[in-house]
C-alpha cells in the first residue's frame, strides 16, 4: 500500500517533474492568497499582508526543494547535480577528456576482448548437466604411443569401474540428410544408447536411443539437433515418429535435442545422431575393430587421478586379449582421462593465461596514466575546488563530486572499450577460431558485461580516488591566498606523479620484451628450412557423399578421373594425389614396423612411421629433394614392381647406416613386396618446431585394395595437391567449377593453400605475437604519452623558475638538459624495474618460444633501447618548450 | 491571547493527521484547523507545514485531489487514507500512554519517592 504511494510520488517527481512542480506552486500561491486575505481582514495593509504571508512560508524555490527532500529525493537530486556538473567540467576540458577516454578505452577494451575469449573458452558454458564431470579418454600402448581402445574395452570399463558412473561410445561420422529434395551434409556421430544419459541432457521432443536400437538392423532411428530440426525440417512440431532420409535410407525420428545442445561441441556443422549398431566385429579385440571414442561421467567426489589409475588397471588386464604376444605391445594398456572442457582449449590455456596477464598489465598502465592526468588536473583546479569549499561544500561533498567525475569518465571509457573489444575480436576472428574453436560468434555475454562494469568502477577507484582525495584535502585558505602558485604539498605530489610514470614505463617494458621474444620466435619459425616448397600450392580435399559410392572404389570412380581433368586445366603446372598433407593438423596416419637386425636375437627395433600414399607428381608439386635414389615416376604402374620411398629418419632406423635403396623391401600383402627405391631428404612434416619423424611412402597408382596399406591410406583420406602458375587462392573458383563439372557430388570439397596450412601450424605463436604487438604497442604509446604529459605539466609549473634561470644567464642547452635529465631518471628507473619484472615473468612464455631463450639478453637490450630512444623523443618536445620560455613574459606573470 | 507554545518535535505529523481526519482540508485549512482546535495556543511554522504534508502523502497516509475552495479558487484537498487512520489511532494511543507516564513521573511528590 505504502510502497505503491511512494512509487507514485517518485514517478510524478521524476517523470512528470514540471507538472508536479507547477502543482506545488499553485498550492503555495493559494496558501499565500488565502493568508494575505485573512491578514487584510484583520486590518493589515495589503502590501504588508502579502509581504508577511510570503515571508512566513519561505521562498517558493526553497519550498520546492523541501518538497523533493521530503519525499526522499535529495540523494538523487545531488547525484544529478554532480553528474551535470561533471559533464560541464569535462566538456570544458576536451583535451583532457579525450585523452582519458582513449587511455581508458584501450585499457578496458583489451581486457574486455580477452574476457570474451576466456569466457568462451576456459569458462565456456556447456549444454550438459554438471559438465565438469564429463571426461574423455585417450589410450596409449606400452610405449606411450596413441592406440585406440575398442568397444569391447569400453564395455568392460562400464562394467568394472567404480569411479565412473557411466561410459558411452561414439564414432564421429558425416551423413547426408535429404531436405527439400537436396542432400545436405551433416555431422552424424553414431552413439551408444546411454550417450545422452551420460551427458545428462534430455531431448526437448521425443526420447533418446534405447539399447535395442544398437542391434544391427534395428538402428534406423535418428535424434536431431535443434538446428537440424529448424533448418532441414522447418521445425515441424510433429516430427517425432516421422521419417527422414539419411544417406538415402529412411530413418524414423525419435527425438529432438534442445537448442544449443551439440556434441562434439566444437563441430560447427549441423548435427544429428544415429545409434551405434554394434556388429559382431565390435566385440572383438584386434586392430581391425572400428576405433570408437568414448566419454564418461565421473562419480561425484572422484578425481581424475583415481579415474586414470583405475581405468589403467582395468586396461592392463585387457591388453593381453589383443592377439599374439608381439601385438600385445601395441595394445592399449594406459588410459589418460581429461575433462571434456579441457580438451576444447587444449594447448591454448597457457597462451590465454599469458595474454590475460598482458591485458591486466595494460590496464594497470592505463590506470596509472589516468591517475596522473587526474592529479595534474586536480592541481589545476585547486582554486575552483577551494572556492567551492569556501562557499560551504563539505570535504565529503567535494570528494563525491570528483569521484562522480572519474566514474563518468570510466563508464564512458568502458563503453568505448566495449566497442574496441568488439572490433578487436572481429579483426582476430579467424585466428581465434582456428586456434580455439570458439562458438560461432562472440557476443559479449552477461558475464563479460558484468566484468566490464566491475572493471570500469575499479578503474575509477584506482585512478580517481587518490587524486580526488588529495584535491579535496588541500587546505582551503592556503590555496585561496596562493592563487595559481604552487603550494607546499606539490613536491610530494610531483614525486607521486613521477613514480607512476616510472611504473608505467616499467610495465610497458615487460610487455615489449614479451612481444620481442615472440616476434623472434615467429621469425625463427619462419626461417626454419621446411624442406619443401609452400608457394603456389593448393590442397584440395574432394568430398563426396560416401553412401552413393558404397561398394565402389573412390580412387577409381572419382579421384583418378578428377586428377586427369585437373591436370589438363590451364594454370596448373602439376597435380598429384596424397593421403597426408605435411604440417596439416587434419588427417594423419601412422604405421608401426618391427625390424629384426640380422641374426642377433635381440628385441626387434620398433619404428613408428608416418604412412603416406602419393602420386609420382608429388615431388614436383612440393619440390622436396631426394637424398638417394629416386621418387616414384610414370613407370611405377599397377603392373610394375611395387616400390616405396622412405625418408632419412626412417632409413637410419630401418638398416644400420641407412643403406636401404634397392636393398630392402616392405611387405604389402602375401607375395607382394614393395622395394625401397629412394630416400627423401628429411623435411618438416609433423611441425615446424619438431624434428622430422620417420616416414614411408607408397606409390598411389600401385596400391591394390587387397594390400594391407590400402585401407589406412587411399580408403580413408585423399587430397589433391595442385601446383598452380598464378596465385593459388585466386585459382580456387576455377578449380571448384571444374570439379563440379566432373561430378556434382564434389560440391562440398574443401580448398586450402599450402601457405595457409603453414600459417595455421604456427597459429598459437602467431596469434599471441600479433595480440602482444597490439597490446605492447598501445602500452608503449600510453606510457610515452604519460611521460610527455607529466613533463609538459612540470615545465608549465616551473615557467617562472625557468624564466628566472634564463634571466640570470642560463643557456637554452642547459635548460633542455635539465628537463631531459629528469626524463632520463624516469626512463632508466622504469627500464630497470621493467627488466627485473620481465625476467621474473618470462618463464610464463617459455612454452611458446622457439629459437630464443626466455631470458634472451639481446632482445632485452634492443627493446630497452627502443624504449629509451622513444622516451627521449617524447621528452624532447617539452624540453624544447622549456628552453623557449620568454624570461620577460614569465617574470611578468608573477 | 495566551502565550503560544512551540510545537514538540515530531508532533506536527500527528496533528495534521488529526486535522484531516475531521474532513478533507486544503493546506491552509489544515493550518487554520490546528490553530482553531488548539485555541491559538500552538505556533506552527508555516514553512514546515507543506513538507510534512508531502511526506505524509508520500507515505500513503493521506491522499490529495484538486478541488474548489470556499472562494471558488483551485485548491488541493487532503484526505485521510485507511492507512492514515490506523496510524492516527496508533499515534494517539501512544501519545496518551506517553503523556500519562511522563505526567505521573513529573507529578510525583518528594515524600513518595
Amino acid at each position: 500500500m505504502s510502497a505503491l504511494s511512494r512509487m507514485r510520488s517518485w514517478w510524478r517527481a521524476l517523470v512528470h517533474r514540471q507538472q508536479a512542480e507547477s502543482d506545488v506552486e499553485t498550492e503555495l500561491r493559494f496558501h499565500i492568497e488565502s493568508y494575505t486575505a485573512d491578514l487584510m481582514r484583520s486590518g493589515v495593509a495589503p502590501d504588508e499582508a502579502l509581504r508577511r504571508a510570503k515571508a512566513e512560508l519561505g521562498s517558493t524555490a526553497a519550498q520546492r526543494d523541501e518538497w523533493r527532500a521530503s519525499i526522499g529525493l535529495r540523494a538523487w537530486d545531488d547525484l544529478r547535480a554532480d553528474v551535470r556538473y561533471a559533464f560541464r567540467q569535462l566538456r570544458s576540458a576536451p583535451g583532457f577528456t579525450v585523452t582519458v577516454l582513449t587511455v581508458l578505452a584501450l585499457g578496458i577494451g583489451a581486457n574486455a576482448a580477452m574476457f570474451s575469449v576466456i569466457d568462451a573458452t576456459l569458462l565456456r558454458w556447456l549444454p550438459y548437466s554438471r559438465p565438469s564431470e564429463i571426461l574423455t579418454f585417450t589410450t596409449v600402448d606400452a610405449k606411450g604411443t596413441p592406440s585406440f581402445a575398442t568397444y569391447a574395452d569400453f564395455e568392460e570399463w562400464q562394467r568394472q569401474s567404480r569411479t565412473l558412473s557411466s561410459v558411452a561410445c561414439y564414432l564421429p561420422n558425416s551423413a547426408y540428410v535429404k531436405a527439400s529434395g537436396d542432400d545436405q551434409m551433416v555431422s552424424a556421430p553414431a552413439v551408444t544408447a546411454n550417450f545422452f544419459t551420460v551427458l545428462g541432457t534430455a531431448p526437448a521432443l521425443g526420447r533418446g536411443f534405447i539399447a535395442d536400437e544398437q542391434i544391427p538392423g534395428k538402428g534406423k532411428v535418428v535424434v536431431l539437433s535443434d538446428r537440424a530440426w529448424q533448418t532441414l525440417l522447418r521445425a515441424d512440431p510433429d516430427i517425432v515418429g516421422k521419417q527422414v532420409t539419411v544417406n538415402n535410407v529412411p530413418y524414423t525420428v525419435v527425438g529432438v535435442m534442445p537448442p544449443r545442445f551439440a556434441f562434439p561441441i566444437d563441430d560447427p556443422t549441423t548435427q544429428i545422431w544415429l545409434p551405434l549398431e554394434t556388429t559382431p566385429n565390435y566385440h572383438q579385440r584386434n586392430f581391425s575393430t572400428p576405433p570408437c571414442e568414448s566419454i564418461g561421467r565421473m562419480q561425484k567426489g572422484a578425481n581424475l587421478a583415481a579415474v586414470q589409475a583405475e581405468l589403467t588397471a582395468i586396461q592392463l588386464r585387457l591388453a593381453p586379449l589383443y592377439g599374439n604376444e608381439k601385438l600385445s605391445d601395441l595394445a592399449p594398456s594406459g588410459v589418460e582421462a581429461t575433462r571434456y572442457r579441457d580438451t576444447l582449449v587444449k594447448n591454448a590455456r597457457p597462451a590465454l593465461r599469458a595474454l590475460l596477464l598482458a591485458v591486466a598489465i595494460m590496464w594497470l598502465i592505463a590506470c596509472a596514466n589516468v591517475a596522473n592526468l587526474m592529479l595534474a588536473r586536480g592541481m589545476a583546479r585547486q582554486r575552483e575546488i577551494a572556492v567551492r569549499g569556501a562557499l560551504g561544500a563539505s570535504r565529503w561533498r567535494l570528494l563525491r563530486q570528483l569521484i562522480t567525475e572519474s566514474l563518468l569518465l570510466s563508464f564512458a571509457g568502458g563503453l568505448a572499450g566495449l566497442a574496441l573489444a568488439q572490433l578487436l575480436l572481429k579483426v582476430f576472428d579467424k585466428a581465434l577460431n582456428s586456434q580455439l574453436h570458439l562458438p560461432e560468434h562472440l557476443a559479449p555475454s552477461s558475464t563479460v558485461l558484468a566484468a566490464l562494469l566491475i572493471l570500469s568502477v575499479l578503474s575509477a577507484m584506482v585512478s580517481g580516488l587518490l587524486p580526488a582525495w588529495l584535491a579535496a584535502r588541500a587546505p582551503l585558505e592556503h590555496t585561496m591566498r596562493q592563487g595559481q602558485q604552487q603550494s607546499g604539498g606539490s613536491r610530494k605530489r610531483h614525486q607521486l606523479q613521477q613514480a607512476m610514470v616510472v611504473a608505467e614505463i616499467g610495465l610497458s617494458l615487460v610487455l615489449l620484451i614479451a612481444c620481442g621474444l615472440l616476434l623472434r620466435t615467429v621469425f625463427a619459425l619462419r626461417r626454419v628450412p621446411l624442406g619443401f616448397r609452400t608457394d603456389h600450392v593448393l590442397m584440395v580435399q574432394p568430398k563426396v557423399p560416401r553412401y552413393k559410392y558404397r561398394g565402389m572404389d573412390l580412387n577409381r570412380a572419382v579421384y583418378q578421373p578428377l586428377l586427369e581433368r585437373v591436370r589438363q586445366m590451364n594454370g596448373v603446372r602439376s597435380a598429384s594425389l596424397t593421403t597426408v598433407v605435411p604440417l596439416s593438423k587434419g588427417f594423419d596416419s601412422m604405421v608401426t614396423f618391427f625390424v629384426s637386425q640380422g641374426e642377433k636375437s635381440g628385441p626387434p627395433t620398433r619404428i613408428d612411421a608416418k604412412l603416406r600414399a602419393a602420386g609420382p607428381e608429388l615431388q614436383e608439386v612440393l619440390g622436396f629433394r631426394m637424398y638417394q635414389g629416386r621418387f616414384f615416376n610414370g613407370q611405377d604402374t599397377a603392373e610394375s614392381q611395387p616400390v616405396a620411398v622412405v625418408n632419412r629418419a626412417f632409413a637410419r632406423l630401418y638398416v644400420p647406416g641407412g643403406d636401404v635403396v634397392e636393398k630392402s623391401s616392405v611387405r604389402l600383402s602375401k607375395n607382394r613386396q614393395a622395394k625401397i627405391v629412394g630416400v627423401m631428404d628429411d623435411f618438416h612434416q609433423a611441425a615446424i618446431n619438431e624434428s622430422p619423424v620417420p616416414e614411408i611412402d607408397f606409390c598411389a597408382p600401385q596400391l591394390k585394395e587387397t594390400d594391407g596399406f590400402y585401407q589406412p591410406t587411399m580408403q580413408v583420406h585423399v587430397e589433391l595437391a595442385v601446383r598452380t602458375v598464378e596465385d593459388p587462392a585466386k585459382f580456387i573458383p576455377d578449380l571448384r567449377s571444374v570439379m563440379t563439372e566432373v561430378s556434382p557430388d564434389l560440391k562440398g570439397s574443401v580448398f586450402t593453400t599450402m601457405d595457409q596450412v603453414v600459417e595455421d601450424s604456427m597459429g598459437s605463436q602467431l596469434l599471441a605475437a600479433h595480440l602482444l604487438e597490439l597490446f605492447a604497442g598501445s602500452a608503449l604509446l600510453v606510457a610515452l604519452a604519460g611521460l610527455y604529459g607529466l613533463l609538459s605539466y612540470l615545465v608549465a609549473q616551473r615557467r617562472q623558475e625557468l624564466g628566472v634561470r634564463m634571466a640570470l644567464g642560463a643557456q637554452r642547452g642547459s635548460i633542455i638538459q635539465l628537463v631531459l635529465r629528469q626524463a632520463g631518471f624516469m626512463l632508466l628507473g622504469g627500464a630497470a624495474i621493467g627488466s627485473v619484472l620481465a625476467y621474473l615473468s618470462s618463464r610464463m612464455l617459455a612454452g611458446f618460444l622457439f629459437g630464443v631463450k626466455p631470458s634472451d639478453l639481446w632482445t632485452m637490450m634492443v627493446v630497452s633501447l627502443v624504449l629509451l630512444i622513444s622516451g627521449f623523443i617524447a621528452a624532447y618536445l617539452p624540453a624544447r618548450r622549456a628552453a623557449h620560455v620568454d624570461p620577460l613574459e614569465a617574470l611578468r606573470g608573477e | 491571547m495566551a502565550e503560544q507554545l512551540e510545537l514538540l518535535q515530531g508532533t506536527l505529523d500527528m496533528l495534521i493527521l488529526k486535522a484531516v481526519s475531521l474532513g478533507p482540508l486544503h493546506g491552509y485549512g489544515v493550518l487554520l484547523r490546528i490553530q482553531q482546535i488548539s485555541g491559538n495556543r500552538l505556533e506552527i511554522q508555516q514553512g514546515s507545514l507543506y513538507p510534512a504534508l508531502y511526506r505524509l502523502e508520500h507515505q500513503g497516509l493521506i491522499q490529495s485531489e484538486w478541488g474548489e475552495s470556499e472562494n471558488n479558487r483551485k485548491a488541493k484537498y487532503y484526505r485521510l487514507t485507511a492507512a492514515g487512520r490506523k496510524r492516527l489511532q496508533a499515534e494517539t494511543a501512544n501519545w496518551n500512554r506517553m503523556a500519562e507516564v511522563i505526567g505521573s513521573i513529573l507529578s510525583r511528590k518528594p515524600e513518595e519517592a
